[in-house]
């Protein structure tokens, strides 16, 4: 049996005028590396797009803030008080307040958020306090660093200082120097 | 000024939005009527269903409708006598009575108040005549109005929820259910306040049967067209995916009816479609088709015309009255995470399609336009793969 199709516009796209785009071209060619997937939090939970599909893993009650790969498994954190191993759902470990950061360092899983804690996640040892919000954890040259609402990047192990900004500090990044040009 | 259907009951809340125009109770009641679908009005006593059923039989079909109030003492001859059909059943009367007594079976119009009232056997009679038949012994008397060639018969119910103990949807037979198009729990659309006003300061404040006025002539006109209309290719590509693309799963036997709706373990975990609900039924496919074209007709009868950038949107908002009811929903999860209303799960899983077809529908769009330039490969058909995979079966058969 066949179908007529009598419409111009499908899913409100023009078939007569439809030029596509370069990078949804790219999109659709699909994901050049097969076992890789882009996954993303948002508002109620998390996500995976393979280069073709999006698909929800995980449903949370809040936004999904940090999300790191641990031990070959993916765990989550947000604006709820929880930590989950996300495949399963399971919780991992909880909080009085919103994580807000997710690190691995030397095998071990670190989170910090608005409870102004760096807990060793797994056996929920705090490493550090801080006297405001943790906003961001970061593993430079070897070692952890916290940053956050304090305005100061922390070593976060032994609570040295690095940086006084005087100013919030909502994300780190460590890049190869090259990376800055020149 | 728009007409007035229902003549005394009064509810302006939207229910559904089609053509970017508000669907109101009113509408898709004349929906139902339009489309040849049975409408289920659930509520908490004294929303105004019965005044709904009445304000049909006879301010729409001038009274040429048949009207059985279910109660638990009722037994099957109950119904019989409803219908004029005793006399038929005991075999007595002349061939003169018989005729006259099918003659009243030609109503084109049932309600059924309280249906979920009877016993269950009564109920399962209740099943034929939503079918548009009651047999009496042993033979199929078909119920309904001769309309160019076919017979038109809708049938309306209520279903009281409440009586200090909570009984859902989900507790009514699947059999029941599933002869309904369209289930319209009440309590979800309440009236607005400027109705309850004009409800408060009516004449008459009590139950109304209005003043008697014959539309069915323009309800079968109606019917007609409605029949006529196609369905357009993203409500095809929708209902297919309810059926086809909900069945997969991404893991042996790759199939949700094979497993009876149960996921292997590790699939599906995080909330997807498949985890919410089963495949819909045939039956579901066809009521989605019919009601997508009969509420299409009354918006553009309401002067909201159709366009294509509507479809997909149209489409979807008929799911928000298909979906709760279809009998698809994981009753488990809709219980545990859902408080068991099915409206707020259909309501997530609409979510999600949108997501879906988002990423989806250029590839879609793509495809079609290769199609239409005759330069289709199987490479491109191969691309809709697992939950997709029924695309390419309606890309191949696609002529522009």
């Amino acid at each position: 049996m066949t179908l007529k199709l009598n419409q111009r516009k499908v899913f409100g796209i023009d078939l007569d005028n439809y030029k596509i785009d370069k990078r949804i071209e790219e999109r659709l060619a699909g994901s050049k590396s097969e076992e890789e997937v882009l996954v993303f939090g948002s508002s109620d939970g998390v996500y995976y797009f393979d280069g073709k599909i999006v698909k929800k893993i995980a449903v949370r009650n809040g936004p999904v803030m940090a999300l790191k790969v641990f031990d070959g498994k993916l765990y989550d954190a947000g604006y709820y008080y929880e930590i989950y191993r996300t495949m399963d759902s399971k919780v991992v470990a909880e909080r009085d307040d919103w994580t807000m950061a997710l690190e691995v360092l030397g095998g071990v899983l670190y989170d910090a958020g608005l409870y102004r804690k760096i807990y060793r996640t797994m056996d929920n040892e705090i490493v550090a306090k801080r006297d405001d919000w943790v906003m961001t954890l970061e593993v430079f040259d070897g070692k952890l660093y916290d940053a956050g609402n304090y305005g100061r990047i922390y070593r976060t192990m032994d609570n040295e200082v690095v940086v006084d900004l005087g100013k919030p500090i909502f994300c780190m990044l460590a890049v190869p120097r090259s990376v800055l040009g020149n | 000024m728009r007409e007035k259907w229902l003549r005394t009951y009064r509810n302006e809340t939207p229910v559904v939005s089609i053509n970017g125009c508000e669907m109101k109770v009113e509408d898709i009641v004349v929906t139902s009527l339009y489309g040849g679908i049975n409408l289920l009005l659930v509520s908490e006593r004294g929303e105004g269903k019965t005044q709904i059923l009445n304000d049909v039989a006879y301010g729409i079909f001038g009274g040429k409708a048949t009207y059985i109030r279910a109660s638990p003492d009722m037994d099957v001859k109950g119904i019989y006598t409803a219908l004029n059909l005793e006399k038929l059943k005991n075999k007595e009367g002349t061939t003169e009575d018989i005729v006259k007594i099918v003659e009243q079976a030609k109503n084109p119009f049932t309600a059924i108040d309280e249906l979920n009232r009877a016993p269950p056997i009564v109920q399962n009679q209740f099943l034929n005549l939503l079918d548009g038949y009651i047999e009496v012994g042993g033979k199929r008397y078909y119920l309904g109005v001769d309309i160019g060639g076919e017979k038109y018969h809708v049938g309306f119910a209520t279903i009281n929820l409440g009586n200090h103990r909570y009984l859902g949807t989900f507790d009514i037979d699947f059999a029941i259910l599933d002869r309904f198009g369209i289930v319209l729990n009440l309590d979800y659309y309440p009236p607005k306040v400027e109705d309850l006003i004009e409800i408060l300061f009516s004449e008459n404040p009590k139950l109304n049967i209005p003043e008697t006025h014959d539309k069915s002539e323009k309800i079968f006109e109606g019917y007609k067209n409605v029949k006529k209309r196609s369905l357009p290719m993203e409500a095809l590509i929708l209902s297919l995916y309810l059926r086809e693309g909900v069945d997969y799963i991404s893991s042996e036997p790759y199939s949700q009816r094979k497993t009876g709706g149960i996921l292997p373990e590790g699939v599906h975990e995080g909330g997807d479609i498949q985890r919410l609900m089963r495949p819909i039924s045939i039956r579901s496919m066809k009521n989605f088709s019919q009601l997508y074209k009969s509420l299409n007709y009354v918006a553009e009868l309401k002067g909201c015309t159709s366009e294509e950038d509507y479809y997909f949107e149209n489409a979807l908002e008929v799911l928000k009255l298909v979906l709760p009811y279809s009998g698809s929903l994981k009753k488990e999860i809709v219980d545990s995470r859902y408080y068991g209303n099915p409206v707020l799960a259909a309501e997530d899983i609409i979510k999600e399609l949108r997501e879906k077809f988002e990423v989806i529908k250029d590839r879609i769009a793509l495809t079609l336009q290769k199609r239409k330039e005759g330069k289709l490969s199987k490479d491109d058909l191969d691309y809709f793969d697992n939950e997709w995979r029924f695309l390419r079966e309606i890309l191949m058969r696609v002529e522009i």
